[in-house]
């Protein structure tokens, strides 16, 4: 729908390949949701750090929970239908002398709840809280039975163990085993009554009671979940990634004293289709920092099938880069216009249009886009021309990629939609990079690394 | 295309096929687009004394097919659910509250509007229905054919998908989105829809 949806996304995994036919899918992500360690010099996706949790608030009525280390819940008046998990509108009701109830309806679905006469003033969720313990259905019984028994045998069992060591006899040991798992005759009705109701009444009762089971679950409003400020640290260096600012009574302004993301020193690669000539596609890189970058990319000649959705064992994509190497500029132009490549430019606003006038690249938009029927001496001067679609700007630079033996796959194919994932590698060099020097965590003057990024093209 | 689009002094492009009541109770910050087959529903009878119904900060982008109807505060009728808040004789009335649309915000196509409030760097992507009353916090992603209920508030940096009860789901959205919201609602205003 918009440009921040663009078919990018950066191979990060702990795992460091060079391999492309070993790059794990599951690992891949967007530009935007990765950070960058300066230490280690790679980009960080969120399993590779570990989290600490800065600050706890209730997102519907913002009060600080600070101070409550354990509680994940709002201890206020802010109930989530059980259904469709939001929030319910709660209304009291007086019943003249003998006291009080209230109503929870959901204003989406056709939940609601009402609440005993509560006579002296208590807290809605002790309310709760109380009223589904007395309505506990019977499985729900079972498993508190279990859970008390349990407990309540666990300081015997630690005892029996001191005796096993003290006598060291086998008789004695074979005994405490026993008495571990001794069952009450409480628990001896229950299991009766668990095997009587699963012979008389077979699969259809287990049915019956699953049914009762989530009937239950759905019947009590949820107590709103905690919203959370966390910090992020990279798991191998342990340097902090992302430090929340903690500002009092304003949980909902987040501001941070440290951010480090990727999207602040990787390139945004974007690509779109060339005008002018068949199966060619430009790639468009944008430098986001303020110091010039060199780029070096490489790619493998022929695209592995894993890369292919649907899979075709007949065919391969083979893929031509005319320029591999290239310098980028750095990002200080105010101008947004002027950090936008002319390949994304169109004429449908007036300031779009100006810039690609003034950048003679006007006859681009009357071109007419290329069919998918060309024939082979088409290729041939198409790879002869490669160099003049490549293009730079102030903070961009475009250069073209071909993607050979389309057309047959496209052939056998023809109906369906192809997907590709092209596998660049990118070596990244900055040359100067003050924002490290600003941090202090790094004091060469230059970064370089190097990583994974898959373009997807729809053909 | 931009001949069918006023320019203003504020640099707001506004689509002559756009379907705006109530104009002067309207605020557009600047460098606004409002695309053709736009509701902006700003003709409405406020329950406060204030005389702005729908402000729009800067930059905000509307798609076309789009609505923008400020939210119901308080109804009386024969129907309503508490006839005591109203006064016998006069049935039949609805009263608005203001809707505030912060910066940088992007409204996709079909989708109708009725929060009370919605941040700066707000994403609703298209066929999306924000039911009365509901709020949603900064830099907030609502995606595709998602419907938020009356009276939900969305905290800030969430990513919201899905219809309530059945695959309604609010997550977490990383940081870094603040500032490609609003290079993405900066360069939509330059170069139009894609």
């Amino acid at each position: 729908m918009t440009y921040i949806y663009n078919d990018s996304n950066i191979y990060c995994s702990s795992i460091v390949t060079h391999d492309a036919s070993q790059i794990d899918f599951n690992q891949v992500y967007p530009l935007a949701d990765l950070y960058y360690c300066h230490v280690c010099k790679s980009p960080k996706s969120k399993y590779q750090c570990s989290y600490e949790i800065i600050s706890k608030y209730c997102s519907n009525c913002l009060i600080d929970y600070n101070g409550d280390g354990d509680n994940h819940h709002c201890l206020k008046n802010c109930f989530d239908c059980p259904k469709c998990k939001v929030v319910v509108g709660i209304t009291m009701n007086n019943h003249d002398e003998n006291g009080k109830s209230f109503s929870f309806n959901c204003k989406f679905c056709q939940f609601s709840y009402t609440t005993k006469v509560i006579e002296k003033p208590k807290s809605l969720i002790s309310i709760i809280t109380q009223e589904k313990k007395n309505d506990q259905d019977y499985y729900a019984k079972v498993y508190d039975h279990v859970r008390s028994s349990v407990l309540e045998t666990q300081p015997q069992k630690s005892l029996d163990e001191l005796k096993v060591k003290n006598l060291n006899l086998s008789t004695t040991k074979s005994k405490v085993q026993k008495s571990s798992y001794d069952i009450d005759p409480i628990s001896d009705d229950i299991t009766n009554q668990l095997s009587h109701h699963k012979y008389t009444h077979g699969s259809k009762s287990l049915h019956d009671t699953s049914n009762q089971w989530h009937s239950n679950e759905y019947k009590f409003p949820l107590p709103k979940p905690l919203s959370i400020k966390y910090s992020l640290i990279c798991q191998d260096c342990h340097t902090p990634l992302l430090q929340p600012k903690v500002i009092e009574n304003q949980p909902t302004l987040i501001k941070y004293s440290i951010k480090s993301y990727a999207k602040d020193y990787l390139p945004i690669v974007k690509l779109t289709k060339s005008h002018k000539f068949n199966h060619v596609y430009l790639l468009n890189f944008i430098n986001p920092m303020t110091t010039k970058c060199s780029i070096t990319i490489s790619t493998p000649t022929t695209i592995p099938l894993r890369f292919i959705t649907p899979k075709d064992n007949d065919r391969d994509i083979q893929i031509t880069l005319p320029i591999n190497k290239f310098v980028i500029g750095a990002n200080l132009n105010k101008n947004i216009v002027k950090n936008i490549p002319t390949s994304l430019l169109t004429d449908h606003t007036s300031a779009s249009l100006a810039e690609l006038i003034s950048r003679n690249k006007a006859d681009q938009l009357t071109q007419n886009i290329a069919g998918d029927n060309g024939d082979e001496e088409e290729e041939e001067e198409v790879q002869l021309d490669f160099t003049q679609l490549v293009d730079y700007g102030s903070n961009w630079y475009t250069v073209p990629i071909h993607l050979l033996q389309i057309t047959k796959l496209r052939n056998n194919n023809a109906k369906k939609i192809i997907t590709v994932k092209i596998p660049l590698f990118i070596n990244l060099k900055s040359y100067q990079n003050k924002e490290v020097y600003k941090n202090g965590n790094d004091l060469t003057p230059n970064f370089e690394i190097g990583y994974w990024n898959l373009i997807n093209v729809i053909l | 295309m931009s001949s069918d689009f006023i320019e203003t002094a504020t640099h707001n492009r506004i689509s002559k096929n756009s379907h705006i009541s109530g104009s002067d109770q309207i605020l557009i910050s600047g460098h606004s687009t409002i695309h053709p087959q736009v509701t902006l529903k700003g003709d409405v009878q406020l329950l406060t004394k204030s005389n702005t119904t729908i402000s729009l900060g800067k930059y905000c982008y509307l798609k076309p097919h789009c609505s923008i109807i400020p939210p119901i505060v308080k109804q009386s009728s024969s129907s309503s659910s508490s006839p005591s808040s109203v006064a016998s004789n006069e049935s039949d009335q609805t009263w608005y509250g203001p809707s505030n649309i912060g910066a940088y915000t992007i409204i996709g196509s079909n989708s109708i509007i009725k929060s009370a409030n919605i941040g700066n760097r707000v994403i609703i992507e298209d066929n999306c229905v924000l039911n009365n009353l509901s709020i949603i916090y900064d830099c907030c992603i609502i995606r595709e054919n998602t419907i938020i209920p009356e009276n939900v508030v969305i905290p800030p940096y969430s990513e919201v998908k899905g219809i309530p009860g059945k695959d309604f789901c609010i997550t977490n959205l990383n940081s870094s989105y603040k500032s490609l919201i609003e290079s993405e609602a900066k360069q939509l205003q330059i170069l139009g829809t894609v």
